[in-house]
C-alpha cells in the first residue's frame, strides 16, 4: 500500500486516512453495482476493501 | 460449522488478547477470516456480500460520527486548560481516589450513558480520570464498567426499545424483569469499579457508600421504566446517583489537606462544553415538536432479501437511518462549537488553538477508524453468511434446561460481534424468545438475561475498546484493555446466569 501511495509513507494519518476510504468508498458503490447488476463493478470495488483491510493488518501502528 | 463460524470472533480475540495486536491490525485479520468461512463453507455470494458491506457503511458512519465529535469536544475542552483544570477542582469535592473514581467513572459515566449513547462515557470520561492521576488503563476501565448497566434503558432505551421491535412484547411485560437484573449488575458493576481504581482495600472501604448509590440508581432506574418512562431510565437513574452520590462524597473526603478555595466561574466555564451536550441532547430528545423538526432529514438505503448459495436468507429492509441533524454526533459538534466560543470569549485559547484542536482531532481518531470498520463489515458478513445464526443455534441447541444460564453469553456475544446491546437485541432477541418458548421457559426472563448480557458485553466490544484506547492515549494497546475487562465481565455474565436461573426456578 506504502509503495502504491509513496506520500503516505512519511505521514501514517494519511496512510489510514487512504484505509478508511478504500473500505467506505467502494462501500457504498457496491449497494448500486449489485442493484444494477453490474458484476464487475461488484468484483472491483470487493477487492478493492479486501486489500485495503490485508493493507491496515499488516501496519503496525 | 459452529467452529467454523466462530473462528473470526476467535482470531480477533487472539491476536488483541494473545498477541497483544492493535485494534487496527486485528479487525482486518478478523475480517479476511469472516470472508473466507463466509465464501468457502458458509455459501456467501457476491451480491449478498455487496449488500452486507453497503449496510456496514452505515452502521460505521453511524458509529463513527459520535467518536470524531466526542474527541473533538474533548480536545476543545482540553485545548482550553478544562480537563487539567476539572483534574484540580474534583480534590474539593474529595480527594479520594477511590471516591473520584466512583463518582466520575460510575455515577456519572452512568448519566452520561442516559443522555449520550455509543461510546460517549469512556471517550468523556477516560481523559478526565487520566488528568486525575489514574493510569490511562484504569482510565479505560474504570468507565467501560461503571456505565455497562446503564446501556439498555440508556440512550434514552435504544437498545431496550430494539428489542420490543424484534420481539413484538411490550415494555409491560419486557421491563419489570430487565430492570431487576440491570439494577443488580448496576451495584456489581460499582464494586468492579471500585477495585479497579484502587484494589480490595477500596472494595472494603467504600463499600456502605457503593451500596447505598447503587441501590438508589437501580430503584430510580426500576421505578422510571415500570411507570412506562423506559426512554428516561437511564438518565433518571444516572441522575438519581449524582444526587446521592455527591452528598456521600462529602463524607469521603479522604485524608489529604484541603486545597484551597474554588474558582467556581472557572469551573463552570470548563465544564460548559459538557453543559451544552446534556443541555441539547434532553431539549432534542424529550421536545416532542422538536425531535420531530430535527427528524425531517434521514440517511440510509433500503436493502433487498439476500440469499446466500447455502439457503440463508436476511428478509429485506432499511440498513441503519442516519437521522443527521438530531443524531448524537450532531450534538456532539454543535455542543464542540459551541463550547469553542464559548472558551475563546473567556480568553481560555493560545494563538493557533483552532487548527491543532482540528489537526489532533484529525490524527487521532484516522487509524481508530479503520478498526472499526473492519471489525463491523466483519460482524456483517457474519450476519448475511448465516454465521451468527450458526452460532445462537449451537448454543442454545446443545444446552436443554442449562440454556437459561447461557442466554446472557448469547447476548453478550451478540454485543461483543456488533459493537451494541442495541443491535444484539436486533439479532438475538426473537431467536432467544423461540428458544424459550419452545423449551417452556418464562420470555420475559430470557429476554431480560439477553439484553443484561448484551449491555455488560457491549463493554469489552472491540469498538468500544477501541474508543476507550483512543482517548486515553493507548492506541494498539487494546489487546490490554481486553484483557482487564474480560475477566470482570465473565464473573458479572457468571452472577447474571445464576439470577437467571433462580429467575427460571422461582417463576
Amino acid at each position: 500500500m506504502k509503495k502504491l501511495f509513496p506520500g503516505t509513507r512519511a505521514t501514517p494519518a494519511l496512510y489510514y486516512l487512504t484505509l478508511f476510504l478504500l473500505m467506505i468508498l467502494p462501500g457504498i458503490i457496491l449497494f448500486f453495482a449489485a442493484k444494477s447488476g453490474k458484476s464487475y463493478l461488484v468484483y472491483v470495488c470487493l477487492i478493492i476493501v479486501i486489500v485495503a483491510n490485508a493493507a491496515a493488518m499488516f501496519k503496525k501502528i | 460449522m459452529f467452529i467454523l463460524a466462530i473462528s473470526p470472533i476467535f482470531v480477533i480475540l487472539l491476536l488483541m488478547v494473545g498477541f497483544r495486536w492493535g485494534a487496527s491490525r486485528a479487525g482486518g485479520a478478523g475480517y479476511l477470516a469472516a470472508l473466507l468461512v463466509a465464501r468457502i463453507w458458509f455459501g456467501i455470494n457476491p451480491e449478498t456480500l455487496a449488500y452486507a458491506h453497503a449496510k456496514a457503511v452505515f452502521l460505521i458512519l453511524d458509529v463513527l460520527l459520535i467518536i470524531w465529535t466526542a474527541f473533538l469536544l474533548f480536545r476543545v475542552v482540553d485545548e482550553a486548560g478544562g480537563i487539567k483544570f476539572l483534574s484540580k477542582s474534583l480534590p474539593y469535592l474529595t480527594a479520594d481516589k477511590g471516591m473520584q473514581a466512583l463518582i466520575i467513572g460510575w455515577i456519572f459515566a452512568s448519566f452520561l450513558q442516559g443522555v449520550g449513547g455509543f461510546g460517549v462515557p469512556v471517550a468523556v470520561i477516560a481523559p478526565i480520570l487520566v488528568g486525575l492521576g489514574f493510569s490511562p488503563l484504569s482510565a479505560v476501565v474504570i468507565p467501560s464498567l461503571g456505565h455497562s448497566w446503564a446501556v439498555t434503558f440508556g440512550s434514552l432505551g435504544a437498545s431496550f426499545n430494539a428489542m420490543m421491535a424484534a420481539t413484538g412484547l411490550d415494555w409491560q411485560v419486557l421491563a419489570s424483569p430487565a430492570a431487576i437484573f440491570l439494577g443488580i449488575a448496576g451495584i456489581c458493576v460499582g464494586y468492579a469499579a471500585a477495585l479497579a481504581a484502587g484494589g480490595w482495600k477500596t472494595v472494603r472501604r467504600l463499600a456502605f457508600p457503593i451500596f447505598i448509590i447503587g441501590l438508589v440508581m437501580s430503584t430510580a432506574q426500576y421505578l422510571t421504566v415500570t411507570l412506562g418512562l423506559w426512554s428516561i431510565g437511564g438518565l433518571l437513574g444516572g441522575t438519581a446517583g449524582l444526587l446521592v452520590g455527591i452528598p456521600l462524597a462529602w463524607l469521603y473526603k479522604g485524608k489529604t489537606k484541603s486545597p484551597g478555595k474554588l474558582d467556581w466561574r472557572t469551573l463552570l466555564i470548563s465544564l460548559a462544553g459538557y453543559g451544552v451536550l446534556v443541555v441539547l441532547t434532553l431539549l432534542i430528545q424529550l421536545v416532542p415538536p422538536l425531535t420531530r423538526f430535527l427528524s425531517q432529514v434521514q440517511f440510509g438505503l433500503d436493502f433487498p432479501t439476500t440469499r446466500t448459495l447455502a439457503g440463508y436468507t436476511v428478509p429485506a429492509g432499511p440498513g441503519r437511518q442516519i437521522t443527521i441533524f438530531r443524531h448524537a454526533g450532531m450534538i456532539l459538534l454543535v455542543s464542540s462549537v459551541a463550547a469553542y466560543l464559548i472558551f475563546k470569549r473567556a480568553g481560555r485559547y493560545k494563538p493557533g488553538a483552532l487548527s491543532r484542536i482540528l489537526g489532533s482531532t484529525g490524527k487521532s481518531v484516522i487509524s481508530s477508524s479503520v478498526g472499526i470498520t473492519s471489525i463491523v463489515m466483519m460482524a456483517l458478513i457474519m450476519q448475511h453468511a448465516g454465521m451468527t445464526d450458526t452460532l445462537a443455534r449451537g448454543f442454545s441447541s446443545s444446552l436443554g434446561w442449562f440454556y437459561p444460564a447461557l442466554s446472557p453469553w448469547i447476548g453478550a456475544l451478540g454485543a461483543v460481534m456488533t459493537g451494541s446491546n442495541a443491535n444484539s437485541n436486533l439479532v438475538f432477541s426473537l431467536l432467544q424468545l423461540r428458544t424459550a418458548e419452545l423449551l417452556g421457559l418464562p420470555a420475559a426472563i430470557i429476554l431480560a438475561a439477553q439484553t443484561t448480557g448484551g449491555a455488560l458485553g457491549s463493554v469489552i466490544a472491540p469498538t468500544k475498546i477501541i474508543v476507550g484506547a483512543m482517548t486515553a492515549g493507548l492506541e494498539g494497546q487494546e489487546g490490554d484493555i481486553l484483557r482487564k475487562l474480560l475477566p470482570v465481565i465473565c464473573v458479572l455474565l457468571m452472577i447474571i446466569s445464576i439470577l437467571t436461573m433462580i429467575g427460571i426456578i422461582l417463576i
